[in-house]
């Protein structure tokens, strides 16, 4: 195993694999560089593939109903993207861009099949790392949505604020 | 109902009229900021004194916040909180660029010696000089303090700061003060009845009216509308009021007051009571003197048709319902008396630009001021018909309103 697959191993992605099977996981990954500012994933995009970051940093960004683009969170070394698509057949829920000069490999979906195949408790194995990535990010949006549910008081202040300025330059502006 | 509740309810009014939200209701009245001092000190004869004193900067959307400091012993911190409120609709209604705030120290002034005065007003202002100047908040005299109080204030401030004169207003005339600054009040009152008399297509000639309080403010309107050809039949202070229904020498009762500082012994056709004055049979009665002298008790014995706020605050509530239900005009205080804090701030306008105006100068501005306010207010009641007071207060807080919207929070 060399070094580069060393790190790969020591990734959430790998927990609970033998070397030998964690590395025959890592022939099969596709490592890309990407430029700083470049668009790595855009949402609305159906690639089904894993991305696990080696080095840089992204981000990630969803376009909002009206307004600029949301950023949602910032992914760094070990970090991992397109887990949704992976699992399931859907377009990407949100884009990814990189930040800095971003190294990244690439888990196609169709080698994920084959290793099913081939090693069924391995594939277990990773599923249930990446159910953990899902988990984990499944709670941090748990905290967003506490976060929105208190927004009412915050809009509310904002129509009130809208209607004062309303009463006073429309209404009753002498 | 004291005079915090009384000012809250006007300003509720009209913020319902406004629709205002109760959350920028509570913005609007809320203070921006309350001191509340010590001033200790030892009096002539040894004794320590304490005294509380109080400065309450209500609001300063609209400039640094301007307002009187009063020496008396009612005063408190809701009072001076309610006439904080005051002072921002007050100096918004004559658009002048203040916002508002009051002070004072509860205590009888003319129970101690000029030196005692003298160092208790120095005291307080150790213990505000930090929170008052030229550009945050500029005091002005009151119930209890006149131009030698704002002398010592001016002087005690620039120990801390040089030279600063335009750090209170109503200073004497040797002191940057400014000629008209101590008839301003008195003479706006009577500038205002005239405008409000002309809107019923009458004059002051001939108009009797009765004015209760012969104090700085009382005495001015009275020497303007006697002047003017109005028929001053009553006039009063502590000792009492004074009745004839042939009009009043107010010449020779300035004068008495000036000799004798107040009406005791001063002779007319009739003496009266406080009271009595109220419920005459004149055409204008100009309450002068105390807050909250109009009440339900006393509203359906007012007589005359048109009631004068030059007080502050001195139709409460339920009087004002009543006056309004018999169909007497009443004109508010936070305009009436306005003539005091406008040539306060031409007071201070000339301070900031070191050049002095004479006294036509002083008297056609705070004409010109009062009669645009008075105009805008009278149009705002004719077209939502709505009672004077109500207008005054949708054009007041509509200013502080706009600033406030504009500046953020």
């Amino acid at each position: 195993m060399n070094m580069l697959d060393r790190e790969l191993t020591s990734l959430q992605l790998f927990s609970g694999l033998e070397h030998e099977d964690a590395s025959h996981i890592c022939n099969s990954l596709q490592m890309t560089e990407f430029a700083a500012n470049k668009s790595i994933l855009n949402e609305g995009e159906s690639i089904q593939a894993l991305w696990i970051i080696l080095s840089g940093e992204c981000i990630v960004s969803r376009s909002a109903e009206s307004g600029p683009e949301q950023p949602l969170a910032l992914l760094t070394t070990g970090d991992v993207f397109g887990e949704m698509s992976f699992v399931r057949t859907a377009p990407h829920s949100a884009s990814i861009r990189a930040v800095t000069d971003v190294t990244a490999c690439c888990y196609r979906r169709e080698d994920f099949l084959k290793l099913s195949q081939q090693r069924p408790n391995v594939a277990l194995q990773v599923t249930s790392n990446i159910a953990d990535v899902l988990a984990e990010r499944l709670r941090r949006m748990d905290t967003w949505v506490c976060e929105i549910m208190a927004r009412p008081e915050e809009s509310k202040h904002r129509s009130e604020w809208e209607k004062f300025r309303a009463a006073v330059y429309i209404n009753w502006n002498f | 109902m004291n005079a915090y509740e009384s000012a809250c309810h006007y300003f509720a009014n009209a913020a319902s009229v406004m629709d205002l939200s109760p959350n920028m209701k509570r913005l609007l009245l809320t203070p921006e900021r309350e001191v509340k001092v010590q001033v200790a000190m030892k009096m002539d004869n040894g004794e320590i004194a304490t005294f509380v004193g109080y400065r309450i900067q209500h609001n300063s959307a609209r400039g640094p916040m301007k307002g009187g400091l009063r020496f008396h012993p009612d005063v408190d911190a809701q009072e001076v909180l309610a006439l904080a409120s005051l002072m921002t609709w007050k100096t918004a209604v004559v658009d002048i660029p203040y916002g508002g705030a009051k002070g004072g120290i509860s205590v009888a002034p003319k129970s101690l010696s000029d030196a005692e005065l003298e160092l208790m007003t120095r005291k307080f202002v150790d213990e505000l000089q930090d929170v008052i100047g030229p550009d945050k908040d500029i005091p002005a005299p009151d119930m209890g303090t006149n131009a030698q109080v704002m002398a010592w204030i001016v002087n005690q401030y620039e120990k801390y700061h040089g030279f600063n004169p335009a750090c209170v207003t109503g200073k004497p005339l040797e002191l940057h003060g400014t000629d008209g600054r101590e008839e301003a009040t008195g003479r706006g009152v009577g500038l205002l009845t005239a405008a409000m008399l002309q809107k019923f297509n009458r004059s002051l000639d001939g108009t009797t009216i009765a004015i209760q309080g012969f104090g700085n403010v009382g005495s001015f309107a009275a020497s303007y509308l006697h002047d003017n050809g109005a028929k001053v039949v009553a006039i009063s202070d502590i000792s009492g009021g004074r009745y004839d229904p042939a009009g009043i020498d107010i010449a020779a009762a300035v004068l008495h007051v000036a000799r004798h500082r107040s009406l005791d012994g001063f002779e007319t056709a009739q003496q009266i009571s406080n009271e009595e004055l109220l419920a005459l049979d004149v055409d204008v009665l100009i309450p002068a003197a105390l807050g909250g002298v109009l009440t339900k008790e006393n509203a359906a014995d007012v007589r005359a048709q048109y009631v004068v706020e030059a007080a502050n605050g001195p139709v409460l509530p339920d009087a004002d319902q009543i006056l309004h239900e018999r169909d007497i005009v009443v004109l508010p205080d936070i305009l009436a008396n306005a003539g005091g804090v406008t040539v306060s701030y031409f007071e201070w306008v000339q301070n900031q630009q070191y050049f002095r105006w004479d006294l036509e100068r002083t008297r056609a501005e705070l004409a010109k001021t009062l009669t645009v306010s008075f105009e805008k207010m009278w149009d705002i009641a004719t077209q939502k018909h709505i009672p004077l007071r109500s207008a005054a207060y949708l054009m007041g807080i509509g200013r502080v309103g706009r600033a406030t919207v504009l500046a953020g929070i």
